[in-house]
């Protein structure tokens, strides 16, 4: 099986984001198929999009490379014009065509090879929804894409292009939850298979948090930010309730903040900015902290809230960020704030009970291995492979609007449709708990399926009908049988069975079809 | 000050921000949203803060705001006179011949009436009433002006009003927290009083007389007494009167004491004073003392007695607060060691502070310890408690003897 995994950026030393997501699930993939990255000749440049590598083929970390050079760098005069455009006023469809060949980044060699070579390639993952390969490459090869979104409550997301491309493609693996929501929300999909699968880390085996500590003269406790300092991913506000946090608390803990900054940082005698840092410094950093600090407002999948989980380190995340807020309440392993009092309370109350920091790292450890494990992404991978290499694609990507179609204009500002999309965490299927003596004992619970807005948006923002998540199937661990182990809990996600699938859909359950037989129809 | 209590491994995450949020509520007391907070937080705190918008000169913006006359230069509108009389009047005509005629027959006419008459009235007439129009607009434009500076100084005086009125309530606002705060500092200040009165009681009923103690050494209290009326020179007097100085009194001891035995103890007082600027005698004795509380050998205990120093005059004792019921006074040293303003005498020239002798200092500093850890397990175990007398220490006092 060879497989083509398709993103806008890809290199060894670009860090974060879709790019790094991309990267480690090309290496990991490496082990069970043959992978090969279609992607452009930018490299640092993520605004224009430049051509800073040379294009052709390389290997990046034993991962086969092919880079298409990009024809247009973005302009961004003119793609903030488009943007403006679709997304605060009513527009036509030619005009979000004019706003993501804008953004870029606009490589139609790319496009040209992935038409050419479909039929070498048993599948495509792309990488990144909104930008330009996406699209055009979802289209070219509907019947072999499968997206994996990395979507957030932006406004790109209520564009009108993208419905028919997520009601087209082969399948989607998603983040979380939240973005599920999201995506079925804007395009009710539903019936296109997908598994909410996430992204693994490169923890290091060994993560020396005193090191760290006489490396930096840190001497004191203290909470950690790792990230961009940008105002959109909330560290201005995080300064502010941290500044009075610290003055209401003598003996309060300090902040360390990692990365680059965009924004100017206060000084502050509990405040340290340590810039950069690489990557073995970083986690001793984080083994050495007390927890994490999360206040950004829009995240497809925190990594670094999942490296924290993964180091056994508790997490403040911000709430109003729902796939954040739905991981800390799947997880059990951190709390999040809304307001400076939600902040300042969660802050002490972490900073003050040393039982309950140990028992969210702990919960966070077992979420992360639970869920989030090479081992675990891995297989969601490869399951998903095989399953839709067994199956006959059905459905067919809707054509584009035709030339008179193109030009109405009846599409209502992105901003709107975003703001009309279900909001709050999803509380989803019963996490279990860590296994004690009196849980061991006990039957778990059912699976609960709700999804729970946020207080302070529940009331505010109506709530669109919105087609349920998967339930998960009802396991048989929930009738415990004394002879038998107990099975094993599913990881987030996790794909259910087909009858599962079909009992989602709202369709009647029919005779169990045969792995490899010719029942795509159901599709 | 941990307030969650995880009793095992699991935690649900929801359930505690569930609680999170109800002491949030809790501490809130009123359902006010956060907006609302951070408002009435901010402008009061701006306004209460910043006491430069307070005007002072009130008064002198109450007196220019005071309505001022109308001036009287104010220039009516132009008054159109009704109609205008001159002695052509009567014989004007629009036609020429008939103008023409009257002209001839005007000679005529005035040989039958006189009309310079009439037309002097009616030119008076004439003039009267443009004078009378003229007035009245005069006087309704003054009054307009009038009515105009009226609303003018009555917003000026609404706001004048307005700002006395918020400076009232401010500065009632002020007052209000500062007596607040004066009734909290009297509070803590009683509470201290308080605190202090129950360690003197405590001490008091701790450190006992013990007579038989100075039955056994009557010939040195005599001795002691003569040479306090005679001018001891500085270095006869020796560490004997220091020492002999706690005979007698053991922490924890429960004996009556009478009236000779308080006089005596007067006496030595004062002698110590004097022992203390003349030298080796006054440090010894302080450093004995420093086990009552007064931590600093020679100094914040011979302060007092050194103004005593040339004769004990009774000043100091006669009041009676530093004297036990057991005639033994405690008070005296832990006073002056806590609250006392005034410079230690060693400081002053009259005084000057003496090296503590040898002999004394090791010893004796390590007893005073011993007898500070007494009276001080003592007074928290006695505080709030009436004094219950005690059996006497066998072992240490008995040293310090």
């Amino acid at each position: 099986m060879k497989v083509a995994i398709v993103v806008q950026r890809y290199g060894a030393d670009i860090n974060g984001g879709a790019e790094q997501h991309a990267r480690y699930i090309a290496e990991r993939l490496a082990k069970h198929v043959d992978v090969e990255v279609l992607t452009t000749c930018a490299h640092r440049d993520y605004i224009s999009w430049k051509n800073e590598l040379p294009a052709g083929k390389e290997l990046v970390n034993g991962v086969a490379v092919h880079r298409f050079p990009v024809s247009i760098e973005r302009d961004p005069v003119l793609f903030a014009k488009w943007s403006e455009k679709v997304f605060t006023q009513t527009h036509s469809l030619r005009d979000e065509l004019a706003w993501l060949d804008a953004e870029g980044p606009t490589s139609p060699q790319l496009i040209d090879h992935i038409k050419q070579h479909a039929a070498d390639y048993d599948f495509f993952i792309f990488f990144s929804f909104r930008y330009h390969h996406s699209f055009h490459g979802c289209r070219a090869v509907p019947s072999k894409a499968i997206l994996v979104p990395t979507a957030e409550r932006d406004s790109a997301l209520g564009l009108a292009l993208y419905p028919p491309v997520f009601r087209g493609v082969r399948a989607f693996m998603y983040n979380s939850y939240e973005e599920r929501a999201l995506i079925q929300g804007v395009s009710n999909n539903q019936s296109v298979p997908g598994v909410v699968v996430g992204v693994g880390s490169e923890i290091p085996e060994r993560s020396n948090g005193a090191r760290f500590r006489q490396k930096y003269e840190m001497r004191d406790r203290f909470a950690i930010y790792v990230g961009r300092i940008d105002e959109n991913k909330g560290a201005v506000e995080l300064f502010e309730f941290f500044e009075h946090y610290s003055a209401s608390l003598a003996d309060s803990m300090h902040l360390v903040l990692i990365g680059t900054a965009h924004v100017p940082i206060p000084k502050h005698p509990k405040i340290h900015h340590l810039g950069f840092l690489d990557d073995q410094d970083k986690y001793d950093a984080m083994a050495a902290s007390e927890l994490l600090i999360m206040p950004s407002y829009l995240e497809s999948l925190s990594m670094v809230a999942l490296e924290a989980w993964a180091l056994g380190k508790p997490v403040l995340a911000n709430a109003k960020c729902d796939v954040l807020h739905g991981q800390c309440l799947r997880s059990n392993a951190g709390l999040f704030y809304d307001n400076y009092r939600e902040f300042a309370e969660t802050m002490r109350a972490i900073d003050t009970t040393p039982s309950l920091q140990a028992a969210l790292g702990r919960n966070g450890r077992a979420f992360f291995e639970r869920n989030y494990a090479w081992p675990v992404i891995e297989k969601k991978y490869v399951d998903m492979l095989q399953e839709l290499s067994t199956e006959t694609p059905s459905r067919r990507m809707e054509p584009l609007a035709g030339w008179f179609s193109r030009r109405r204009r009846s599409h209502p500002p992105a901003d709107e449709v975003v703001k009309a999309l279900p909001v709050g965490a999803y509380r989803g299927p019963t996490e279990q708990k860590p296994e004690t003596k009196s849980a061991r004992q006990e039957p778990r619970r059912e699976p609960r399926e709700t999804r729970t807005p946020h207080p302070s948006r529940a009331q505010s923002v109506p709530q669109p009908t919105v087609a349920p998540p998967p339930s998960r199937p009802q396991q048989s661990a929930a009738r415990p049988h004394a002879s038998r182990p107990q099975q094993q809990p599913r990881p987030e996600g996790d794909r259910p069975r087909r009858n599962d699938d079909r009992q989602r859909r709202g369709r009647p359950q029919k005779r169990s079809r045969r792995p490899g037989g010719s029942g795509g129809a159901g599709r | 000050m941990s307030e969650f209590q995880i009793r095992s491994e699991s935690v649900d995450v929801e359930q505690i921000m569930k609680q999170i949020r109800q002491r949030i509520l809790e501490k809130r007391g009123q359902d006010y949203t956060e907006d609302q907070i951070r408002e009435l937080a901010s402008v009061r705190l701006e306004k209460f803060l910043d006491p430069k918008n307070l005007r002072s000169d009130l008064l002198e913006q109450f007196r220019k705001s005071r309505p001022a006359p109308p001036s009287v230069d104010i220039e009516p509108p132009r008054i159109q006179p009704p109609y205008t009389f001159d002695d052509q009047t009567l014989f004007t005509s629009h036609r020429g011949l008939m103008r023409l005629a009257r002209k001839l027959l005007k000679p005529l006419l005035k040989l039958m009436f006189n009309p310079n008459t009439l037309n002097q009235v009616l030119h008076a007439q004439a003039q009267f009433n443009v004078d009378m129009l003229k007035r009245e607009a005069r006087r309704s434009v003054e009054q307009r002006e009038l009515e105009r500076q009226h609303a003018v100084s009555r917003g000026e005086w609404n706001a004048l009003y307005y700002e006395v009125l918020h400076n009232i309530v401010l500065e009632t606002t002020r007052m209000g927290i500062e007596v607040q705060n004066l009734r909290m500092k009297v509070e803590s200040l009683s509470s201290r009083l308080d605190f202090s009165e129950r360690r003197v009681r405590a001490l008091e009923g701790v450190v006992q007389y013990r007579p038989e103690a100075v039955r056994t050494h009557p010939r040195r209290d005599r001795d002691e007494d003569d040479a306090a009326v005679m001018p001891a020179p500085a270095g006869a007097a020796g560490a004997t009167p220091a020492t002999g100085s706690f005979e007698g009194f053991v922490p924890g001891a429960a004996q009556p004491a009478d009236a000779s035995s308080r006089r005596r103890r007067r006496r030595r007082r004062g002698r110590r004073g004097q022992g203390q600027n003349q030298g080796s005698e006054g440090a010894s004795a302080s450093g004995a003392l420093s086990g009552f509380g007064a931590g600093e050998p020679g100094g914040d205990l011979g302060a007092p007695d050194s103004q005593s120093a040339a004769g004990f005059d009774g000043t100091e004792d006669d009041d009676g607060d530093d004297i036990d019921a057991n005639g033994f006074e405690v008070s005296g040293p832990i006073e002056s060691n806590e609250f006392r303003d005034t410079p230690p005498a060693a400081d002053t020239p009259a005084a000057p502070r003496e090296p503590e002798p040898a002999h004394v200092s090791a010893d004796d500093r390590r007893d005073s310890a011993e007898l500070n850890q007494n009276f001080d397990e003592a007074a928290s175990d006695r505080a709030g408690e009436p004094a219950v007398p005690q059996p006497p220490k066998p072992s240490q006092d008995d040293d310090v003897q």
